[in-house]
């Protein structure tokens, strides 16, 4: 894994991971995620270089639509391995907080 | 003077700056002016694009933007990718930044009117971050292909 697994990336990842066969487009993922598209942008490029995520643009006629094709994105294969095991990984270290805290709380 | 000019003209001020004290000081002022320049070229884009006042230069961008071969002549002027928008596009490499500015039309065409103004700017806080991606991605790429290229039998 070569980019850094921040807050919002687990945001991104948990989103697609809901449905992973289930393609979401920018706005779609604005709302899971609480980001803005602009914000998850780069997210999803980073995700996309390191194979992790797919995308491709709407197949439509945007004149008889009346809008722009939209570009969607899904997990591959191996980006929902990866993905599932990177988010185990990122709860692990709040558990660990957690039962901290507690021990602190008993002996208090 | 509008706060568009003053920003269009610090652009070009502050990095003049930053390369003079890289002359003065060496590496350390380098760095500062770099950082500096891409503070404002960020701030600059970010006026460009969500400031109120309208310039003349704008006028043409009401008509629409021809993305992806299709130009959207019924979208509000919010929707519509500004100047600092383009400006970042035209700075990614290969079609990178068509493909950075049509989603980001397709999507202030489907976003509330309320939102937009706030999507687009995220889209331009965000554009140093791509730049950075689409830059590494490529370089990497064309490094990665003379690299193999260099290998017995074509790297194969």
């Amino acid at each position: 894994m070569a980019f850094r697994m921040t807050v919002q990336t687990l945001l991104v990842l948990q989103a697609l991971l809901r449905d992973p066969g289930r393609e979401l487009y920018g706005l779609e993922l604005s709302e899971e995620t609480g980001l803005l598209p602009g914000t998850a942008y780069p997210i999803l490029m980073r995700l996309e270089n390191e194979g992790w995520v797919s995308s491709r643009w709407e197949d439509i006629d945007p004149a008889a639509e009346k809008r722009p094709a939209r570009r969607y994105y899904r997990l591959t294969a191996s980006g929902a391995t990866q993905a599932s095991a990177a988010m185990v990984n990122a709860r692990r270290p709040a558990r660990a907080a957690l039962r901290g805290l507690a021990g602190e709380g008993g002996h208090a | 003077m509008t706060r568009t000019r003053l920003l269009a003209l610090l652009t070009f001020v502050i990095p003049a700056a930053g390369a003079i004290g890289a002359a003065v000081d060496g590496r350390g002022g380098a760095v500062n002016g770099v950082l500096l320049g891409a503070v404002v070229f960020v701030a600059t884009a970010v006026g460009f694009d969500v400031a109120p006042e309208w310039g003349r230069g704008q006028a043409r961008f009401r008509q629409g933007p021809a993305v992806a071969g299709v130009r959207f002549r019924a979208a509000a002027p919010s929707a519509i990718p500004g100047a600092g928008m383009r400006m970042a596009a035209w700075l990614m490499p290969g079609a990178s930044g068509q493909e950075w500015l049509a989603e980001a039309l397709s999507i202030m065409f489907e976003a509330a009117p309320e939102v937009r103004r706030s999507i687009k700017r995220s889209y331009l806080l965000a554009a140093g971050q791509v730049l950075v991606v689409t830059w590494t991605a490529a370089l990497t790429g064309r490094l990665r292909a003379v690299r193999d290229a260099k290998l017995p039998g074509g790297g194969r």
